[in-house]
């Protein structure tokens, strides 16, 4: 059957089952149900427009917030701890094209602006509780990243480090959730050779977790192209070359929670101020030059210390 | 308290700035969806007793009554020599609090916790587990942990609820809470490092190290109207947690360095929406967490394995 055609087909279906089904439940974001598109975990459809849904929208020219807060720490082999260390606040924005029913693409920009571990300030200065030195921070910029979203998954393309992985999806007591892991190495950039007190190592690994999760109601809710969703994740990566870790063994480990918005109206002022005054190049998308990612920007400002 | 409260007025001038340069305007719900944002002025978190209550619904019930937390974890095995996380087993939890009042004012809980291993992303129970290292294949062990007793004192908001309990190694230490939109997330983190229980002189096999070490962060999210409602007991909040901690016995992993990564995701649930097949488990593997009424000395994992294993010699002295 032609996927499009069956896609149309269940939406216009979903009217009349609605109508038969008398009053739904009052939603967690809208109104009455009209329409339901029923999340079968087997039809590939269904969970692609689910995902969209969670992580953007099925709207065509539309933009997508994603606000989390994170707390990072180190991990040192040397005595098997995990000490704080900083926290941040993220801030990913995607803007959707919907290409046809079963296809949407999105560009992707992101940053983390760091500040104290759990306070609402800029982190100026850090001071190393692992080598005892004070070190500048320096926020991270990425972008833009194109992913096309099918049925058949997320296609980041042959210049993205990150592939994402799909688990095993839950409903429970009207609770969808969507965990998603990655884990890729390559080459640093930052050598070791040419920067060996910034260098985290000839390898750069990158491990991590991410969990989105909604109402059912919202996600079967036909008439609704987005949702607010929670986002949760875990990150293990080898050290950020502003640590100077001069390729010291452990890594950084970030935990996270956030939400993604049904528009940037939705963006609390404490994070949304600290961006803007900080990373004002991620509300200018329009003037973004190039592509952009933590180690060419390192690059591009910092120079090699000696050790 | 910092509050992480929505400033509607200056987000949505925002939005106007960013919609101005951009093509991708960020459009105010052209479907017309109306917004649902509570007024979190009506949860006044600098208050003491509105924080005491806000914290108990979230993390159990200010109403005497069993409050049941039922999570999936997913976790891998991080070695350090290469870096790396090999998938290990997924995890059903099934956490229950059983909440009553004093009569001196106190809210007590009584709490107890089992989680089921399943094979990696499978609703499928692992019964046995081969260890990649060794190559023998060991049985598993699922745990049930308990009774761990808290008291929480509605005039002393911030004093240690869980005292009481001799056996506690993880002193969980608050971050922050936050509002984003409709949501309340309260978070936490802990980091032990403590005597093991099971020392490697005594069980070489089953030992970890002569130090064990437990890393969490835990986080609930709630909906701040159910906080503001003083009609609701019990805020049916989602939770996610993250563990790094050694070697559990049974893995047989000696002093191998690594550590075990889970990451899981759940809510809170009245009894009778536990998934059957989930009840189903709890029944047949770890049946002790429903019959609590014969359960009151406490138990954890290391004492289940020191009561009833034996320790094997190391490695080729068998």
């Amino acid at each position: 059957m032609d996927p499009l055609v069956s896609r149309r087909s269940a939406l216009a279906g979903g009217l009349g089952m609605a109508a038969g089904l008398g009053t739904l439940p009052p939603l967690e974001i809208g109104g009455p149900v009209l329409a339901r598109e029923p999340l079968d975990l087997d039809d590939p459809i269904a969970k692609m427009r689910a995902k969209v849904k969670m992580i953007g929208t099925l709207e065509d020219g539309v933009a997508s917030h994603r606000v989390s807060r994170g707390y990072v720490y180190g991990y040192n082999p040397d005595d098997d701890s995990f000490t704080r260390f900083y926290s941040m606040i993220n801030y990913n924005v995607t803007q959707w094209t919907r290409v046809n029913d079963v296809t949407h693409r999105y560009k992707m920009h992101e940053c983390a602006l760091y500040t104290p571990f759990d306070e609402w300030d800029v982190l100026t200065t850090f001071q190393n509780p692992f080598t005892g030195e004070t070190v500048d921070p320096m926020s991270y910029v990425i972008g833009p990243l194109e992913v096309e979203v099918t049925p058949e998954g997320s296609d980041t393309g042959p210049e993205a480090t990150i592939k994402p992985i799909h688990m095993d999806w839950q409903v429970m007591d009207g609770t969808v959730w969507m965990p998603i892991q990655s884990e890729f190495s390559f080459a640093n950039p930052i050598s070791p050779e040419k920067w060996p007190k910034e260098s985290s190592g000839p390898e750069v690994k990158w491990n991590s977790f991410i969990l989105f999760s909604a109402a059912l109601n919202d996600i079967e809710n036909a008439d609704l192209m987005k949702v607010r969703a929670l986002n949760h994740y875990q990150e293990n990566v080898t050290w950020a070359p502003w640590l100077e870790m001069q390729g010291r063994p452990g890594f950084s480990l970030s935990r996270g929670f956030g939400m993604k918005f049904l528009n940037m109206a939705e963006i609390p002022s404490e994070p949304l101020t600290l961006l803007q005054a900080n990373v004002p190049e991620m509300f200018d998308l329009d003037s973004w030059q190039g592509t952009r990612n933590n180690y060419r920007d390192f690059m591009k400002v910092r120079k090699p210390k000696p050790v | 308290m910092n509050k992480f409260v929505v400033d509607r007025r200056n987000a949505l001038n925002s939005a106007t700035t960013f919609g101005a340069a951009s093509i991708f305007t960020p459009q105010a719900l052209a479907m017309g969806l109306p917004s649902d944002i509570v007024d979190s002025a009506d949860l006044d978190l600098s208050d003491p007793k509105v924080r005491f209550q806000a914290k108990l619904k979230v993390r159990g019930s200010l109403a005497e009554e069993n409050v049941h937390r039922v999570s999936t974890g997913h976790v891998w095995m991080y070695l350090p020599e290469t870096h790396s996380y090999e998938p290990f087993c997924s995890l059903e939890n099934y956490q229950v609090s059983e909440w009553t009042h004093s009569k001196d004012g106190m809210f007590r809980s009584r709490m107890f916790e089992a989680a089921i291993y399943m094979k990696f992303g499978t609703d499928e129970v692992m019964e046995t587990w081969k260890n990649p290292f060794t190559g023998e294949t060991v049985e598993v062990h699922h745990y049930a942990i308990g009774p761990m007793k808290a008291t929480y004192n509605p005039n002393a908001i911030d004093s240690d609820a869980g005292a009481e309990n001799a056996e506690r190694v993880i002193i969980a230490k608050d971050i922050n809470w936050q509002i984003v939109a409709d949501t309340i997330y309260m978070p936490s983190d802990s980091s032990v490092f403590y005597r093991n229980p099971l020392q490697p002189d005594k069980w070489p096999r089953a030992s970890a190290g002569e130090f064990f070490g437990w890393d969490s962060f835990i986080m609930f999210a709630a909906k701040v109207a159910d906080l503001s409602d003083p009609g609701i007991k019990q805020a049916m909040a989602q939770s996610w947690y993250q563990e790094n901690i050694r070697w559990q016995p049974w893995m047989l992993m000696g002093e191998r360095p690594g550590r075990l990564v889970a990451r899981g995701f759940g809510k809170k649930m009245r009894w009778d929406t536990i998934p059957v097949d989930r009840v189903k488990r709890i029944e047949k593997y770890v049946p002790e967490v429903l019959d609590r009424d014969s359960w009151s000395e406490f138990k954890n994992e290391f004492l289940w394995y020191m009561r009833t294993q034996q320790p094997r010699p190391p490695l080729g002295k068998d």
